[in-house]
């Protein structure tokens, strides 16, 4: 018979660190599991940024620059990094030739304003989390790969790729969004598939970007086009995504980079490191995220992107959970009522409904590279700064509602497409996104 | 069978997570196929991003 842990983490990113490290602060006897040897090398793309003095799932994240802590004042914790840090004012909205539509103004006032998102080392982060866990008791499995979990009457039993079994009374999920945990509980049948997202990125460096210390999304072509710096100073990734899993993301890079501005932008530029990529099985976000023992964090019960705040907060959280109901000897879903709690009032309500019935016309299949270009001159004045994703999308939404009459008046044809694709059956373009993805549901 | 390109693959582990059977792993950092288990359901063929999973005839 193997031991018993008062709670295994599954997935050493930033929810199951911080789950970990807390769990172990706490007392608990502690696991954590993860496949990788190497805790701080980040192979799947991510823009590692964290949203800063912002509303954020109800934090309010800040930096002290001088203890050199995150600080999350409405939880009342904080966790120490001490990493490199670059500034990000907001994200910016590029069609085809080179319209902005600015969240966040950095060509102006960038001294003025106040970053709204810190770009950091996120592995090395995790590492420092990790080290803390370690520390503090937590046994850390790497190398590990979890392949099976089912429920006996006492403990939620894990099965690795060698077929060691791990016993635990409780489990917190932190394995992503493409959770298999989450799967094998049978949490997807109850959720609407959204689509396959599939992303691949090359770094390049000596690109020469005008107002680059933003997040830079390109519209109008045929795949999601994105322009991020990364956190070692002259370098950017370009990256292409679609929900289309036959899509050319190579080919449509290739085209971007030979189209005007971009080819003078990235002209004496060279690609640099080994390019990344992420695939992400996007269903529903999960309205309780607990069965059978086991608590679901970040993506794991989400869809995509929760971002790195939505996977420390539910971690904290989740951890803080497990040992009240351990004290309390509740090892059950009463006891970890706090988290589901927690979940429901910061991520479900607010946001999860939300993106549970989304689902809509893709732009590429109504509007043109120059419809975009026209929409894209209509706005010249930047917008309040944000790197909240759905203030991001309020504030889009709120600025094109004021031009509307405009383009009513200016280009009638444009008004109608945007109706025509407004007015598409959701169940359509679920369809079509079940057809060209992949799902994965058992 | 399925073979894995190393030059091609970022790690990611997205054919890792999509694969039905747990027929993928993640060993010493590195994404490793068991065809002992893979039933070429070529899943992972399809959602790679960079195309490092493919199909190859059978070795004799």
């Amino acid at each position: 018979m193997t031991e018993l842990y008062d709670v295994i983490i599954v997935g050493a990113g930033p929810g199951g660190a911080m789950a970990a490290k807390v769990a172990g602060e706490n007392g608990l006897k502690t696991a954590l599991i993860e496949r990788k040897t190497d805790l701080s090398a980040i192979h799947r793309i991510c823009t590692m940024i964290i949203n800063v003095d912002e509303e954020n799932f109800g934090e309010y994240i800040t930096y002290n620059y001088r203890n050199k802590r995150f600080v999350f004042p409405h939880n009342g914790f904080s966790v120490k990094y001490d990493g490199p840090i670059r500034k990000i004012y907001g994200f910016h909205i590029i069609t085809p030739c080179g319209n902005r539509f600015r969240i966040g103004d950095v060509k102006e006032k960038a001294r003025e304003q106040p970053p709204v998102g810190l770009m950091i080392n996120k592995g090395y982060w995790i590492q420092i989390m990790v080290d803390e866990a370690r520390a503090n008791g937590v046994e850390i499995f790497t190398n590990t790969n979890v392949n099976n979990v089912r429920k006996e009457s006492d403990c939620v039993v894990l099965t690795d790729n060698r077929g060691n079994e791990y016993r635990g009374t409780f489990v917190i999920a932190a394995d992503g969004v493409n959770s298999r945990i989450a799967r094998k509980l049978g949490f997807n049948k109850e959720r609407i598939f959204l689509g396959t997202y599939k992303d691949y990125a090359r770094t390049y460096e000596g690109a020469k970007i005008p107002e680059s210390d933003v997040l830079m999304f390109c519209m109008g072509w045929n795949t999601s086009i994105s322009l991020s710096p990364e956190i070692t100073e002259g370098h950017f990734h370009v990256s292409a995504a679609s929900y289309s899993v036959n899509a050319d993301l190579d080919g449509e890079i290739n085209r971007f980079l030979s189209s005007e501005p971009y080819v003078t932008w990235f002209k004496n530029a060279k690609e640099v490191g080994h390019r990344s990529s992420c695939v992400s099985n996007i269903a529903s976000p999960i309205p309780v995220p607990f069965k059978d023992n086991v608590l679901l964090v970040g993506d794991a019960g989400w869809m995509q992107e929760t971002s790195i705040t939505g996977a420390i907060l539910p971690g904290w959280s989740a951890a803080h959970a497990v040992t009240e109901a351990l004290i309390k000897k509740q090892p059950n879903k009463e006891g970890v009522t706090t988290y589901l709690q927690w979940w429901d009032k910061y991520l479900y309500q607010p946001y999860g409904k939300r993106l549970a019935s989304s689902g809509s016309a893709d732009f590429k299949d109504y509007l043109s590279p120059e419809d975009i270009d026209y929409l894209g001159s209509l706005v010249p004045e930047p917008q309040p700064a944000t790197m909240n994703f759905f203030m991001i999308m309020k504030t889009i939404g709120r600025a094109f509602a004021n031009v509307l009459p405009r383009i009513q008046e200016e280009r009638p044809d444009i008004m109608q497409k945007l109706m025509a694709m407004r007015s598409f059956p959701r169940e359509l373009a679920l369809t079509k996104r079940r057809r060209e993805g992949c799902a994965i549901v058992s | 069978m399925v073979e894995i390109d190393k030059e091609k693959c970022s790690g990611c582990c997205g054919c890792v997570d999509h694969c039905p059977v747990a027929a993928i792993n993640v060993i010493n950092d590195e994404v490793i196929i068991d065809n002992d288990i893979c039933m070429e359901c070529l899943i992972c063929t399809k959602v790679c991003p960079l195309g490092a999973p493919h199909e190859v005839a059978q070795a004799q």
